[in-house]
């Protein structure tokens, strides 16, 4: 047991172990949303646009998640306005964001002549070097993130699994849209900090699709969800510590293993079902 | 008799296309009433009008309770974890705050409205493990939820099982009975006058509106699906309507 709470000991290691946490709130929370509405290339693409943000930031000497937060507001009202053309559809909106801000990130990036280790943290994340107020600033986000999936879930659900029932009922569907893409741009801030722009999403779209490959409802999947990246995060803070592996893409490798035994757990339950009734 | 929708010169355009043309009719307690017409007539334009989901260009909708909806089937969504159960809840989600739980009243509502359309024991099946016939009872069985006295109904029986068909065209009268109208879409004119007490032919505009028997003619036919359809005075009332594209052979009788 010792050696399991040994590296909690250590304040980053407490730091990051939060930032675990946090990360589970919004993946269970958001998590289903963006694998039930098949948005996992906006996920990507909004993690990808914020990119000029931080390199802005990190040159003006402003705050990186600040400068990520704007571009990743930026991008989701890029994309609902592109959306309200008709002919234009999410993916397309999607696309021409991110095409549009992310080579301008690239760019950005390549003036700086010696990008610091903070920026390279946002570009691939370090669980292990958290700093105390970009932790309190996340869990401000993942807490209103909860909260806002709580008491609009009806809303969510409705828009989601029948948009002209949804409409019919009063609520406005392109209002839930633009909630979904919110909510899915302050997740992937919260997950920034574990394992940067370019992995963030997967912290988001793993667990769930693990979790729906085990539950049947939605409240157990959006649970399940938040169990298994809060498990494979504490999994790969402990293989970090006691192993000496990177931290931050062990996560991700880890959840990708959670997802693969799932999927082979429900392969091996069916093929038992269907022998049992042939 | 008490007016549940009053429908005036309601225009609908989407840019310069008109979608809808100085449609008017009322729909009265009780009634149940079909809209038909060709595609592209303004059936669901006038739907989703009356629902809110587009405003008018011109007219207006005089609504007495916000109508229950029931939309065309669509089989994108059957992927999601949701039971039976938990789609006619649905129809409940306005009827409480949002922090308020859905509670046990209306979890015996909902189980009540699934026994009206027989599904009493498929409550806890997946929405995606029911048939087409099924999932469509389950979206009748969440608009009566909704407690409303007006339900639309955009194609319900499109591609729809026999014992299902049945089962929604006898609860249909069981609701008339009961003081609650509907406004059916439907393109099979058979069925729409079985079932209707009314019948409005729509093209664009309103081509005809009145009781089922009187707005039904040839005429009335002729001038609804003016071309796409092909009228044959069978003696009597009969009509054999063939669509010109090939696709449809309908018989009323």
């Amino acid at each position: 047991m010792n050696t399991l709470t040994e590296p909690f000991h250590y304040a980053f290691l407490q730091r990051a172990l939060l930032e675990i946490v946090l990360v589970g709130i919004v993946s269970g929370a958001v998590g289903p949303l963006i694998v039930l509405r098949r948005l996992a290339f906006t996920g990507e693409s909004i993690a990808e646009t914020v990119l000029p943000g931080v390199v802005l930031a990190e040159a003006a000497g402003a705050s990186l998640l600040g400068g990520a937060a704007a571009f990743a507001l930026a991008t989701v009202a890029l994309i609902a306005a592109i959306e309200r053309d008709r002919r234009v559809v999410n993916d397309v909106a999607v696309g021409i964001a991110l095409s549009g801000l992310f080579p301008l990130g690239v760019i950005l990036l390549a003036l700086q002549t010696t990008p610091t280790r903070s920026l390279q943290d946002y570009l691939f994340g370090d669980l292990l070097s958290i700093a105390p107020s970009d932790l309190v600033i996340t869990a401000a986000i993942a807490i209103t993130v909860a909260a806002v999936v709580t008491t609009r879930r009806r809303l969510l659900i409705a828009a989601s699994f029948d948009r002209p029932f949804a409409e019919a009922l009063g609520f406005r569907a392109g209002r839930a849209d633009v909630l979904v893409l919110t909510l899915i741009a302050a997740s992937v801030l919260v997950c920034l900090l574990a394992v940067g722009t370019v992995l963030a999403v997967a912290l988001l779209v793993i667990p769930a699709a693990t979790a729906r490959l085990l539950t049947q409802r939605l409240v157990p999947m959006a649970l399940v969800a938040g169990v298994i990246a809060i498990s494979c995060g504490i999994a790969a803070l402990e293989l970090s510590y006691h192993a000496g592996l990177a931290a931050s893409p062990a996560v991700v490798l880890l959840l990708a293993g959670a997802f693969l035994l799932a999927a082979m757990l429900t392969a091996a339950r069916r093929a038992q079902l269907r022998s049992a009734t042939a | 008799m008490t007016d549940l929708l009053v429908v005036s010169d309601l225009t609908v355009r989407y840019g310069r296309r008109v979608a809808l043309e100085r449609a008017s009719f009322r729909v009265a307690a009780g009634e149940t009433v079909a809209v038909v017409g060709p595609n592209g007539a303004g059936k669901t334009t006038l739907f989703r009008a009356i629902l809110g989901a587009i405003g008018p260009t011109a007219g207006s909708i005089e609504l007495a309770d916000r109508p229950g909806y029931v939309p065309q089937a669509d089989d994108e969504q059957l992927d999601f974890p949701l039971t039976a159960l938990d789609v006619v809840l649905m129809g409940g989600y306005r009827r409480r705050r949002c922090w308020q739980p859905l509670g046990r009243e209306l979890r015996r509502e909902a189980l009540d409205a699934l026994a009206r359309v027989g599904l009493t024991d498929r409550a806890r099946s997946q929405i995606g493990e029911l048939s087409g016939g099924q999932r469509q009872r389950v979206v009748l069985a969440r608009a009566l939820l909704s407690r409303s006295r007006l339900l639309l109904l955009d194609e319900p029986l499109n591609g729809v099982d026999a014992t299902s068909q049945e089962v929604i065209i006898e609860l249909l009268a069981e609701l008339r009975t009961q003081g609650v109208s509907t406004l059916i879409s439907t393109h099979d004119l058979a069925i729409a006058r079985r079932i209707s007490t009314r019948m409005l032919f729509l093209s664009t505009t309103v081509i005809a509106e009145g009781p089922t028997e009187e707005a039904f003619t040839p005429d009335v036919l002729r001038r609804t699906y003016a071309g796409s359809l092909l009228v044959v005075d069978a003696g009597g009332h009969a009509l054999e309507l063939l669509e010109t594209g090939g696709h449809a052979h309908e018989h009323a009788h």
